[in-house]
Parts: C-alpha cells; structure tokens; sequence
C-alpha cells in the first residue's frame, strides 16, 4: 500500500453531551469529516476504559477522545479521569513503540461543529503521514 | 455476514435535503429485510403521526427490541421511551442508530447505503444483549433542611411551604435575616419576610445550631443538628443558603490612620445608625473584585444617600461601574446628576494617610493632567467577598464540592445553576455566587420549585439505569467511592461490598471505568456491548 492510498481507520469515542452533539452538528452544517470514522457514543469520557482504547487500537490506526471542556464536564470530573487515563496509556503505547500521538482528546462544547470537523480530519492527515499502525492486528 | 437477529425492528428515518440524497433507504431496507429484520420506513422526522406508526409497526410485528435509525436523534429519544414505555415494554430495549457516518461516507450512494446498513446491524448488536431495565418505587421525606436564614433561605423555605413541603431551617446565629437585615433599605423589608416566617405552621427555625452529620441519600438524608437543640431528623433534600463572609482588603495602616478608612458594610452601619458623617468623602472601588455587581449597587445608594443627606463632596475612584443590575443606569445617572464624580483608574491609585486626611494619587494615562491629586475625610473601600469560614467543613460534610474561590460549586450551569453534584443538594445564594437580593430570590423560588416537583408526590419511580456493583468481585478497596462525583455509592458493611444508591447516582460510569476488579457495569453502556462495537473492522462496511 502506498502512503496515498493509506486510509486511516479511526475510533472516535465521544462523550453525548459534547462530542455527539458536534458530531451531529458537523452534519448539520454540511461539513465533511473523513469517513473511515467509526463513531462510539459513551455517557461521559470518563467511562472511557484503558481496554476500550487498546481494544480500537488493535483494530485500527488511531483513537480520538472528544470530551467537554475541563470546568464543563456534564460529571465534573469525568473529562479529568479521561485525561489521566489517557496519560497512562500514551505511557504504554511509548514502552511498546507504538507511536503516541495515534491517540489524542479534544474538548469541546456540546455544538462544535467546526472544531469536530477540524480536529477529526486533522487528526487523519497527521495518521496518513505517520502510516499505518504497527501494532494493528492482522485482518 | 451477520447472523439473524430475530424480534428486533428496525424504524428508519427518511430524510430531507442532503442525507436524503445520499442514501438509498429502499435498498437498506430490503438488504436488512433479506437478514431477517424487520424494517419499517417513515417518510420523514417531521412527518406528523410518526409514534403511532412506531407503536403500529411495533404491535404488527411484536416486536419487543427495536434499533431506530436516523441523524440527531438525541432529543428524541425520550419521547421514543415515553411511547415504549405506555405500550407496556421495557423503555430501555431500543438504540439509536446514528447514520451521521453514513452520511459523511457521501462519495458513492452504494457505500454509503451499505454503511447506513452496517451501523443499524451494529445498533441492532448493541439492543441484542441489552437486558431490560427495572423500575423501582422509592420513597421520598417530604421535608426540607435549609441551612442559613439569610434572605435566601428564607425565601426558600417560605416557598416550599407554600407548595406544601415542611421545613426545617437552622441558623447558626441568634437571629434571622443574615446580610439583608443590616443593609438600610433592605431592613424593614428584610424584618417582614422574618416575621411571615416565623408565623407559617409549615417551617421550623432552629436558630443557635449546626448541621453536624449527614448520612443516606436525595429523598432520604439523615441529618443531625447539634447546637441550641439537638436533633436527628429525616428529610428529602436540602438546600445551602449560608451567604459569605466580609473582608476588608489588607493595608498597611498607622493607629491614627485607623479611623480614615472603612469599608462598606461599616459604612452601611453608620448610615443606619444616622451618624453624622464627614465633610469629603471618597469611595474605592472595584479595587479587590472588579466582577461583582453587588458592590457598585452598595457604593451608588450609599454615595447617593450621603449626598442627600450631608450634602457632603463624593467622590468615587473606579475601574469599571456594572451598571447591569436592575435599575442600575438610572441609579448611576441620578448620582451623576447629584454632583457625585466618578474618576476611573487603570492602575491602583496611590493612597497616602496624612494627619487628618487620606491623600489619593490618581495616574490615569486618559486624563490630560499627568497625576490628579484628591484629599479626603473618610476612605471607603469594598471589601472582598470571601467564603465563610465553615464552607470547608460543610462541604466536607455534604459531599460536594468548592469551586477555585471556595463558594460551593454549581453542578452544571447550564441545566439550573443551584443544583449540586449531588442529587437532592442545592446552593442558593451568595454562598454560591455574591449576587443581589433580586437574582437571589427567583433563585430560591426556582429551586423551590425544583424541590417540589421532586418531593411532592412522597414517591417516585426510578428507572435502574445506576450502576450496579458485583458484590463477588467487589474487593472494597474503595476507589469508586472515591471516584463518584457524585456521592452515590455508600459501603454496605455487613454485605462486604461497595454498593450504588440508584436516586443519587447519575449514570456516568466513572465508576465502572475505575473499578480495578471491573465490578461495576452500567446498564445501558456494559463493556460487552462497547467493546462489541469495536469487534468489526473499523470503516468498512459491514
Ligand atoms: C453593605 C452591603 C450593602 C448591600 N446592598 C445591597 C443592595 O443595595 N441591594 C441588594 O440587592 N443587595 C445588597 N447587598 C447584598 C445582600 O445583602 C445579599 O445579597 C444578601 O443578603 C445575601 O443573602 P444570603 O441569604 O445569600 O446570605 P446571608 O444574608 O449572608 O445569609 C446567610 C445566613 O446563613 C447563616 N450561616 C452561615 N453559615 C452557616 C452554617 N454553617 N449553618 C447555618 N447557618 C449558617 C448566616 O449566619 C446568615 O444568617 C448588600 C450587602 C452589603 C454587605
Ligand atoms: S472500585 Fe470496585 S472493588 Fe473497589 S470498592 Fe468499588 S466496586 Fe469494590
Ligand atoms: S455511574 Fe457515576 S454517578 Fe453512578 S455511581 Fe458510578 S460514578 Fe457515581
């Protein structure tokens, strides 16, 4: 495969009361984000377990975590529990020399489209450069 | 490809505009029919009658699990549940499938319909292993604690008896009133509300005491009061209206130049009191918090009253005047048209305690002489509106938290801004946020209001969408307590196992998330069911 034709598989887990409510209104607005996207919704980012995010990492190229923004979290300190998970794993991605930036979180408020769009499809140039995931499992 | 998934039906949105476009609904349709579903197409999510084609569809066919399939179908999903839920099924068996991706997939129709299709079989997945959810009656105390009888809790109490409620109002001091009761206009006023209070039959004061236990959860708290009376008592919920402490900002000051400045509460003290007060007179504002709109309303009735009344020179240094409050222009108008200046200062004017006097420097780049010069009689500052002293243990005490000033901490601003993270838990007043009597009443009658429609039947019905604890796995090592925002999960001892309060806990799954024998599953996201989703290849169609 070469490098142009790569498509990234993405997961996106993403919080109902922001990354959702984006999500819909990117579409609303008629926004394109790449379609190699598979959407998980979760109640908040903080469900989010260290398991589900190896689990999608297996499966494919890159994990994006879209949460409310930090002194906005729907559960207070749901987006924070996130972020300290996500910490850990980016430590474990580094001992198994899977690069780290194949996992990222945003924050949003609950109708961002624009910055869905931009995140989402940004965070897919930056995969296309860096290929595909090493540590994806065989199909 | 996928197995047969029987008894589950698929209702799938038509579209206006785009989406409409790209995707072929007809063949999604007929390749799920050929899996074994079945589809039920409605024109469009505006189309009028759509529920009793939901509840004819789902009757025709018996179904008793249902994927409904569509873009932003978030707001819907109540009603959806509601429609379940009078058809005598389980509310809770039914997933939303979002076709968003589907519809950004907008290249080729045919891989975007197999897409739309692959996302209702995963929806579908997800219903498959979805146990129904229970309902649970739960009785609720239909009194109220409402800590601190300032003008906020006060009010509050005088409306939860008026819709029927009982209440139990304990103050700290000897007395009634808080901050209201030693503000001249506010005083008589304040003085009425006491006295209407004290006659209704519904509210009990207990004044001279603390809350000094909490125990339990929304509809039934334990609380014990110590003090002038002691007492264990029951309620339902409990409101926090214990205002906020004064602080005059810190100066360097001589003996002799005590007397030269005061802040404004003393002020507010003297003017009451009808105390002769000096010739020139000089007020200093926004000096420790420029946000707050309570001092300038302060600072404007108290210039203008002094003024009145002494006909005394006024001068008023700021940085900024919020006049947003109810009638403020009017107010800052009337002052200006009574001969009271107004100076604004940038940088903090330079102040120097003569003999007698108190001299102010102003630098103000915006005037045309470089530093302005002012002497004055009596300096008045606004103090600080600082958290009281108890806020720390009380919110120890009730589970909640402080935000990064020390006030109690609102939930979410954006649902009702009194409501805490806890269920059942409400901050009113200026211990939430310092605020002018007319912002701190509606928000006590709309918390009020919030109570009554929660307490007032005695009962509800609880859907156990809460977390529920695997007491087999449950190692007690107490992370999740730790962990709940919201206070809900308590430590059942005899059983030897942490364990959900389904009214308190909101369904977050933070818990779940933390737990490290994984003991905690979520009804309506379990780790089967989210990790099902990851089980297809990621973008690819089915
Ligand atoms: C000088 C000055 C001028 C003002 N001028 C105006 C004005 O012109 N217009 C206007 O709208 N507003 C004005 N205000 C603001 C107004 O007084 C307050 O907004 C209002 O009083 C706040 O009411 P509250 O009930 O929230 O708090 P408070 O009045 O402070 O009441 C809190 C009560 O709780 C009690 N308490 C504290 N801790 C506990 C505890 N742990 N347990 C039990 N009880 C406890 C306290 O003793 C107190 O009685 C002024 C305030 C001051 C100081
Ligand atoms: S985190 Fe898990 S093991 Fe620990 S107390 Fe809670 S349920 Fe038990
Ligand atoms: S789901 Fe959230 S609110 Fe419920 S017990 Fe767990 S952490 Fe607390």
């Amino acid at each position: 495969m070469t490098k142009r034709d790569f498509k990234p598989k993405i997961t996106v887990f993403y919080c109902e009361h922001s990354g959702l409510l984006s999500a819909d209104m990117a579409i609303k607005s008629g926004f394109v984000y790449p379609e190699s996207v598979r959407m998980i919704k979760v109640p908040c980012s903080g469900k989010i377990e260290s398991i589900h995010i190896m689990r999608a990492l297996e499966e494919g190229d890159g994990v994006v975590i879209y949460a409310c923004h930090k002194e906005a979290c729907q559960f207070l300190r749901g987006n924070l529990r996130a972020e300290a998970r996500l910490a850990y794993i980016k430590n474990i991605l580094k001992e198994i020399s899977i690069e780290e930036e194949r996992v990222q979180m945003y924050y949003l408020s609950p109708s961002n489209g624009v910055k869905f769009t931009r995140t989402l499809s940004t965070f897919y140039e930056d995969l296309k450069s860096l290929g595909p995931n090493a540590g994806r499992a065989e199909e | 490809m996928t197995k047969k998934i029987s008894k589950t039906g698929i209702f799938i949105y038509g579209f206006e505009g785009k989406p409409g476009k790209v995707l072929g609904l007809d063949e999604a349709c007929s390749s799920l029919g050929a899996l074994g579903f079945v589809c039920f197409k409605c024109p469009s999510s505006f189309f009028p009658g759509e529920m009793n084609d939901f509840e004819k569809f789902l009757k025709k066919n018996k179904l008793s699990k249902v994927v409904v399939a569509g873009c932003g179908l978030r707001i819907k999903e109540p009603v959806f549940r509601d429609s379940l839920k009078k058809m005598g099924l389980n509310p809770y068996l039914i997933t939303f499938a979002n076709l968003n991706e589907a519809v950004v997939a907008c290249g080729d129709k045919s891989e975007a319909t197999k897409k739309a299709v692959a996302l209702i079989i995963k929806a579908a997945k997800w219903v498959e292993t979805q146990e129904p959810v229970e309902i649970q009656k739960v009785s609720l105390k239909r009194e109220v604690l409402v800590l601190g009888g300032g003008i906020a809790g006060i009010e509050t109490a005088l409306t939860l008896a008026e819709g029927g409620l009982s209440v139990i109002l304990v103050e700290e001091k000897s007395h009634l009133g808080g901050g209201a009761a030693e503000v001249g206009n506010l005083k008589n006023w304040t003085r009425d509300k006491v006295e209407t209070l004290k006659k209704n039959e519904r509210i009990k004061v207990i004044l001279s005491s603390n809350l000094v236990d909490l125990r339990g959860n929304a509809g039934g708290f334990t609380v014990k009061i110590e003090g002038a009376q002691e007492l264990t008592l029951e309620v339902g919920a409990i409101v926090v209206a214990v205002g906020y402490e004064f602080v005059l900002p810190v100066w360097k000051l001589g003996e002799n130049s005590k007397s030269l400045i005061i802040g404004q509460k003393e002020l507010e003290k003297r003017l009451v009191s009808d105390e002769k007060l000096s010739q020139r007179i000089c007020f200093l504002a926004d000096l420790v918090d420029e946000d707050l709109k309570i001092s300038t309303r302060a600072l404007l009735r108290q210039a203008l009253l002094i003024k009145e009344k002494f006909s005394s020179d006024v001068i008023c240094f700021c940085k900024d005047l919020k006049v947003s409050f109810n009638g403020g222009e009017l107010l800052y108008k009337r002052a200006r048209e009574a001969g009271i200046l107004f100076f604004k200062y940038a940088e903090k004017p330079e102040i120097k305690f003569l003999n007698n006097a108190v001299e102010i420097l102003l630098i103000n780049e915006d005037y045309p002489h470089e530093e302005l010069v002012f002497e004055s009689d009596l300096l008045v500052v606004g103090e600080k509106m600082m958290p009281g002293k108890s806020f720390e243990g009380l919110a120890k005490l009730l589970s909640v938290d402080l935000d990064l000033n020390g006030f109690f901490q609102e939930d979410n601003v954006k649902i009702l801004p009194t409501k805490s993270s806890r269920k059942g838990i409400f901050f009113v007043g200026g211990c939430r946020l310092p605020q002018n009597i007319d912002e701190t009443l509606s928000e006590a009658r709309g918390t009020a209001g919030e109570i009554l429609s929660f307490l007032s039947k005695g009962e509800i019905e609880l859907d156990l969408t809460s977390a529920k604890i695997n007491s087999d796995r449950c190692i007690l090592c107490l992370t999740c307590v730790r962990t709940c925002p919201h206070g809900a999960i308590i430590i059942d001892q005899e059983e030897g196992t942490a364990k959900v309060v389904p009214i308190a806990c909101q369904s977050c799954g933070i818990c779940a998330s933390e737990c490290p024998v994984m003991a905690i599953e979520l009804p309506l996201y379990t780790n089967a069911q989210i990790i099902g989703q990851l089980s297809d290849v990621v973008g690819e169609a089915g």
